[in-house]
């Protein structure tokens, strides 16, 4: 019993960390059409800025989690000013790739900056466990979690009980409509790629210290949040989270009790599965028109 | 920290040509056309320079100290010696691709690869060019067979331990050392894991213990929780995966309190040695390795490994230890064939009998393994002691 349920809670954690990439992937989606492939290099970033103000410039962790948001937000938004603003008239599929070429970038830069060797960053929490029915669940699981469900509610409640929310709904919807009501589609962009980046910014510092910071953390990430993308319906807030427990779940369970053989292709397997069931994801999609 | 640094270059010049004239005093009188020429020698470093679990400046650092030491004590032959570093990766394509623009910028050697599977995969790259490759990574695979295709390319020559020593010891440490009867094994998702989980589980039976649970680490994962759990009731557990995954190895037997040992190989070392996990949980982490540098009987290498840190700021293992004495192979090679002759190197190579290595004394043997010991290290009192030597394989 007890490691079944330290299998669910590790299946859930990791879940909501490919939740946490695929919510940065759909907000973006949303506002611009565009699905930004910068996300996993954007997710590395995240995580090493957290590494460089908290344990080589000495910044207090709280406050240096902050700091490390607020740039990731800004980054996300040099990622709309290099990748989707000027190229906006070319086809998307060029928009698409120019974000994949910012994410080597980044890759490469952080490479540059702080050498290819692992790297460790430590919490409060390390090493910190509740024992609930015979399972050791450790604190930072619970606290992605915690982090991930605020986050979706902090989303849903802004998309659905806001205007800015509601802005960004109809610019979503018919962005030509949208500007022809005064709303600014352009900055609308902005801001979704800036909180695109802060969502993986995010990722990145709640990833860090389960696993060691390395420069290509960011793109596994980024790929199994995809599929759980896709699963969801692109564009449905709810059906992304869905879709990312529901691969954490799979991959932990699968490794567990079927076979170790194929972890890494069970979130494909999955993805395959589904869209084969159902083509627009499991709570369908929302149309999208590209800005 | 300027001066520091400085001054530790300097003693390390100094121990290089020091350790230079202890191990190949017999090899530099042998004269060569080669020694005519003023092109420089020109030597590829062929290592993972980027990717996930690559650490580049533990080749880097020592390739470029032995190259310092060398031109300090007048090149090979004469002619300075120049190293052009080449970014291996870890996948055959990406050695296959170094391997050929290292051909193509007409190097006289390679030292480096570390993953078998890349060994082999530039089987045919040194074939044609003739080109002597001398590797880091071990497997039995790597092997070279004179009588049969399969295996690495005739020009490869591996440093360090040999295959079975490097699969073996780590299992034979816990059962016989730590008193472990079940063992667990968690292996790095390779094309080689199902052969190393045989060889490991044979190694357990044969020394008396057997293997209960056995589980393969998906790259990049970032939580192993249902492949530790299985083994929650072994006495020990080894694996042969990178640095990133045995630091989360560690984290992760502390949050389910397993307290058995963890046994790795050469990467456990680098855990310790990058802080990839905090001291409390490396108390029961055992490296298996070529060597220790840091605590060494040979009367070359504390010296050396002083120096080392001094000028790097960290402590090297033993891919830096092998890295560096690589060059000194090459160099008494080189010297002893008396030309740059690619038969005559070959030869040279085959008939290695080189003692004096940073790392451990080097010969060749049949299957081109040249090292034949292994130490066991274990971070118990904060620093790398060795517990257990195996030699004389």
């Amino acid at each position: 019993m007890g490691e079944f349920i330290s299998i669910l809670v590790a299946g859930v954690a990791t879940g909501c960390l490919s939740a946490l990439v695929a919510l940065g992937f759909i907000v973006t989606y949303k506002a611009t059409g565009v699905i930004n492939f910068a996300q996993g290099g954007l997710v590395t970033l995240g995580a090493y800025l957290g590494y460089w103000l908290i344990v080589q410039v000495g910044v207090p962790r709280a406050l240096a989690y902050v700091a490390a948001l607020a740039l990731m937000f800004c980054f996300g938004m040099v990622v709309e000013r290099i990748a989707h603003r000027p190229l906006r008239s070319r086809p998307l599929l060029v928009v698409v790739i120019a974000t994949l070429g910012i994410g080597l970038v980044i890759q490469s830069g952080l490479q540059t900056w702080q050498g290819s060797d692992p790297k460790h960053l430590s919490t409060p929490l390390d090493g910190k466990v509740l024992h609930v029915l015979g399972a050791n669940i450790a604190y930072w699981d619970l606290l992605i979690v915690l982090v991930t469900a605020v986050v979706v509610t902090a989303l849903m409640l802004m998309f659905s009980r806001t205007q800015i929310g509601r802005q960004f709904r109809a610019v979503s919807a018919d962005p030509d409509v949208a500007s022809l009501y005064g709303i600014p589609v352009a900055r609308f962009g902005l801001i979704a790629f800036g909180l695109g980046g802060l969502l993986a910014g995010l990722a990145g510092l709640m990833m860090a210290p389960r696993g060691s910071l390395e420069i290509s953390m960011g793109f596994d990430a980024m790929m199994t949040a995809f599929a759980a993308a896709v699963i969801g319906g692109f564009g449905r807030l709810g059906g992304v989270v869905i879709g990312a427990l529901v691969l954490g779940l799979v991959q932990q369970l699968g490794s567990a009790y079927v076979s170790d053989s194929f972890t890494e292709l069970y979130p494909f397997i999955v993805m395959i599965g589904v869209i084969a069931i159902w083509s627009q994801g499991i709570l369908g999609s929302e149309e999208r028109v590209r800005v | 920290m300027v001066k520091r640094r400085v001054l530790g270059l300097a003693a390390l010049a100094s121990v290089g040509v020091l350790a230079a004239g202890c191990g190949s005093s017999e090899s530099s009188s042998s004269g060569s056309s080669a020694g005519k020429s003023s092109e420089p020698v020109k030597i590829g470093l062929i290592v993972p320079l980027s990717g996930a679990a690559a650490n580049p400046k533990i080749y880097v650092d020592p390739a470029n100290d032995a190259v310092a030491r060398l031109n300090a004590d007048g090149g090979i032959d004469g002619r300075r010696v120049q190293v052009i570093k080449y970014d291996s990766g870890f996948t055959p394509e990406e050695a296959i691709t170094a391997a050929r623009k290292a051909t193509s910028d007409g190097v006289s050697a390679l030292i480096g690869l570390p993953v078998v599977s890349q060994v082999l995969a530039v089987k045919p790259v040194l074939d044609q060019s003739k080109l002597p490759l001398l590797f880091l990574g071990g497997g039995q695979e790597a092997e070279y067979h004179a009588d049969d295709s399969k295996g690495a390319s005739e020009y490869s020559f591996r440093i360090g331990t040999p295959a079975n020593l490097t699969t073996e010891s780590g299992v034979e440490f816990s059962i016989r050392n730590l008193r472990a009867t079940d063992i667990g094994l968690l292996l790095r998702q390779e094309s080689a894991a199902q052969s190393n989980q045989e060889l490991l589980t044979r190694a357990a039976t044969d020394n008396g213990g057997r293997v209960s649970a056995a589980r393969v680490i998906t790259e990049g994962g970032t939580d192993v929780t249902s492949e530790l759990l299985p083994m929650k009731d072994t006495d020990a557990i080894v694996s042969n995966d990178y640095p990133p995954t045995l630091a989360l190895i560690l984290r992760q037997m502390q949050q389910y309190q397993m307290t058995q040992p963890l046994v790795g190989e050469q990467s456990a070392a680098q855990v310790f040695i990058n802080r990839l996990a905090p001291a409390a949980l490396t108390k029961s982490l055992y490296s298996e390795t070529p060597c220790n540098p840091s605590d060494s009987r040979r009367p070359e290498t504390p010296a050396w490994t002083r120096a080392y840190e001094s000028a790097h700021g960290y402590t090297p293992d033993a891919n830096s230890a092998i890295t560096y004495d690589s060059f000194s192979i090459l160099k008494d090679a080189y010297e002893k064939a008396g030309s740059s002759d690619s038969a005559d190197v070959l030869k040279q190579l085959e008939s290695l009998d080189y003692t004096g290595g940073v790392c451990e004394d080097y010969k060749t043997d049949p299957v081109h393994v040249t090292g034949h010991s292994a130490v066991i290290m274990s971070f118990a009192d904060g620093t790398p002691r060795t517990v257990q030597e195996f030699d004389g394989l």
